[in-house]
């Protein structure tokens, strides 16, 4: 199972993320078949425990990892193995954010940016790419006019956040351990509810409740609740993967990729 | 979109937009755009004996696709379904640019794809599991499907839509006593669902909450109760049989002793009074635990056996692991009582592996059953029917292949039971929640 996925470019190597190992496996790019990993970072030292999106920052030489139960963004050496320690983390109160899902690199602006929750809430974050600790994020786009109900993986692409509003009610039956119904449970919910998710791009300097600059939404998009986002900004083509419909789309849309020019 | 987009999904997809792509190839095979699937069933068709019973059709929520069960107000139940007014307001002002943005590319798959399997030889049915189109097919054991038949192969019942809760449809289990089948749903609906034989369509299914991840079932005649494997926290939880909505299990097998790490498939031999579990090999504490520091592990995969009686942090009274077992990823289980056998279905091998039924240790297999004449590939579940002496494997994807009990080797399969037709490529798409391109290959990544 592997709740996020990456391609780094520089080592030609692809990068997963394995919740029920706590693990990141890294493949040889190309591979196929029953291969054994060429690296596997996993173990205490590490503090991975739930591990969603990871992210590539070939300018750096550093791998990140959005860990959701930790509520934490980490960050490895992109060449790391065994049971290292992460170079930094940004967790805590401090950060606002929880269950952190998605994260994206801004190397040209130093930053990175996180999707999760703050105060119960859906949001996107941004904080100081070299920050390390609790530390307040620059920026928290959240709110009723952003339209994300729970919100996935993220993307960055030249001053532009491109975010998955999932929108998917996951509403658990039992405690995260197992043991327990949760209170009040009279019976499973059903599976695929929600409000219709989505995909919406923000500018990175976007800042509270702001809406997004351009969705992708609606039935013909064929979108319930999309999970996973990839961008191709060299084919000017965006990819949505949706559990629902147990699928993959593309769109082609070359304005989504116009260079924003966000102010400073 | 460009041809050469197409050709670069072929080695992966399914279909784009309804044009399906034959597998490494340019060629275009139909056309149409790609729908969404349909419920197949009516409320006349929702009676059975002892599970559910015919219920309005539910009100249509706006998502377009599944539909919401509502309450006695016709509000959803306990579900929010709409988007916050704020943004709902800018939708309907058309303020956002962009929005219902046709695919250019579609990749999915419009057939069922097989997962899990039970038999129940004395009612002459088997039950697959479809994690793609989220249902449940029942098949005859004595359909004919001869492995040169490329069509369809007629199933007497085809149970999928909102009533029946099956969402990531995974493990299979046969109450031949009450004559019900039960499913476990692995991802998103945290359930298992129950139904009758004779359920057909959107079934108002019998529901009991479970933890989330659950994979395998098997039920106890003896003991009146279900077993269910839970991956993500390592234990198998027993309810009583029937048992529904929220009721609290009876007990669990679940420590460190038990040795369990990512279970699977299961197995309750009430002849000799042993549970079977198929164990992946990964664990991670720190998936439920915040608190926990001791970081993830792999362990060798293998399978657990335990008395059925067990509870708590129980330790195995044998255990098949090591080298020579040759397990990989071993995934759905079977045990044949009469001739004292035990089918793995050996996913990542494409193989299914046959142990003495009291095998232990690092045992060599029996029999080995896998080749490319076998059609054999990714099996996920495998179920064994004593009428016939015959052995079913559920491949993840468009057929499940039919064999000898004996059979080994690359031995062709006697039946090819089909949910599509033949050539049909499959997606392979479990849930695809995360997505890479890989820009040197021009590539996606999609991992389940």
């Amino acid at each position: 199972m592997a709740h996020g996925i990456a391609y780094d470019p520089l080592h030609d190597v692809v990068i997963g993320t394995e919740p029920l190992a706590g693990s990141i496996v890294f493949f040889r790019g190309g591979s196929q078949g029953n291969v054994a990993p060429l690296r596997v970072i996993q173990g205490p030292h590490t503090e991975i425990h739930y591990p969603f999106q990871p992210a590539v920052d070939v300018k750096h030489n550093e791998l990140w990892v959005a860990d959701v139960v930790s509520h934490g963004l980490l960050v490895f050496p992109l060449t790391g193995n065994g049971d290292i320690p992460p170079l930094r983390v940004i967790r805590g109160n401090r950060t606002q954010m929880t269950g952190a899902s998605g994260v994206a690199v801004d190397t040209d602006h130093d930053l990175v940016i996180a999707s999760g929750s703050t105060h119960g809430a859906p949001a996107i974050f941004t904080f100081d790419r070299r920050a390390s600790g609790n530390v307040p994020p620059k920026t928290v786009i959240s709110g009723p006019t952003t339209g994300i109900v729970s919100g996935w993986h993220v993307q960055y692409y030249r001053g532009k956040i491109y975010a998955i509003a999932s929108n998917h009610y996951l509403g658990a039956s039992y405690d995260q351990g197992g043991f327990e119904p949760r209170p009040k449970c009279d019976g499973p919910l059903l599976a695929f509810t929600g409000p219709l998710g989505f995909v919406g791009v923000w500018k990175e300097t976007d800042n509270g409740d702001v809406p997004p600059q351009a969705i992708i939404m609606g039935p013909a998009s064929e979108l319930l609740h999309p999970d996973g986002l990839a961008i191709d900004p060299g084919h000017n083509e965006l990819f949505a993967s949706d559990s629902v419909r147990n699928g993959v789309f593309g769109y082609l849309v070359p304005d989504f990729f116009t260079v924003a020019g966000p102010a400073r | 979109m460009s041809n050469r987009r197409l050709v670069r999904l072929a080695g992966m997809a399914a279909c784009a937009l309804g044009l399906l792509i034959a597998a490494g190839s340019q060629t275009i095979l139909g056309g149409g755009h790609w729908s969404a699937p349909t419920w197949v069933g009516t409320a006349a068709a929702q009676t059975g004996p002892g599970v559910g019973k015919p219920v309005a059709r539910p009100k249509l929520m706006g998502n377009g696709e599944r539909l919401v069960e509502a309450d006695a107000n016709g509000h959803p139940k306990g579900i929010k379904v709409a988007l916050p007014a704020k943004f709902q307001a800018l939708l309907d002002s058309y303020a956002i640019p962009g929005g219902d943005i046709m695919p250019a590319s579609a990749l999915c798959d419009p057939f069922p794809e097989f997962n899990g399997i039970a038999i129940d030889s004395k009612a002459g049915i088997a039950v697959l599991s479809d994690t793609n189109l989220k249902s449940v097919l029942i098949y005859s054991l004595a359909v004919p499907a001869p492995p040169d038949d490329s069509n369809l192969t007629q199933y007497l019942g085809w149970v999928k839509g909102p009533n029946t809760f099956l969402s990531f449809a995974a493990g299979v289990a046969v109450d031949p006593v009450r004559h019900e089948f039960y499913t476990t749903e692995n991802d998103v609906g945290d359930d298992v669902a129950g139904f009758p034989y004779s359920a057909n369509g959107n079934f108002h299914s019998r529901v009991l909450a479970v933890p989330h991840g659950s994979y395998g079932i098997a039920l106890s005649q003896r003991y009146k109760q279900m077993a269910v494997s839970i991956q993500h926290n390592a234990e198998i939880i027993f309810y009583r049989l029937q048992a529904h909505g929220a009721e609290r299990p009876l007990r669990s097998i679940r420590g460190p002793h038990t040795g369990l790490a990512d279970p699977h498939g299961v197995v309750w031999d009430d002849a000799h009074g042993e549970i079977f579990v198929s164990n992946y090999g990964n664990w991670n504490q720190g998936y439920w635990d915040a608190d926990y520091s001791g970081g993830g592990k792999y362990f060798p995969p293998s399978i657990r056996i335990f008395k059925d009686d067990s509870k708590g942090d129980a330790a195995p009274i044998r255990v098949i692991q090591g080298p020579k077992t040759e397990l990989n990823w071993p995934t759905g289980i079977a045990v044949d009582p009469v001739h004292n056998e035990l089918f793995v279905a050996n996913e990542a091998a494409n193989q299914i592996l046959v142990f003495a039924r009291d095998a232990d240790g690092d045992a060599v297999p029996l029999r080995v059953l896998g080749g490319p004449r076998t059609g054999i590939r990714y099996p996920m579940g495998v179920a064994y029917d004593a009428s016939h002496d015959q052995l079913w494997v559920a491949n993840f994807g468009h057929t499940a292949v039919v064999f000898g009990r004996a059979d080994e080797g690359d031995a062709p399969p006697r039946r090819v039971i089909r949910n599509a037709p033949e050539g049909t490529p499959s997606a392979g798409f479990g849930n695809p929640m995360a997505l890479a391109y890989d820009s040197k290959r021009d590539q996606l990544l999609v991992p389940n």
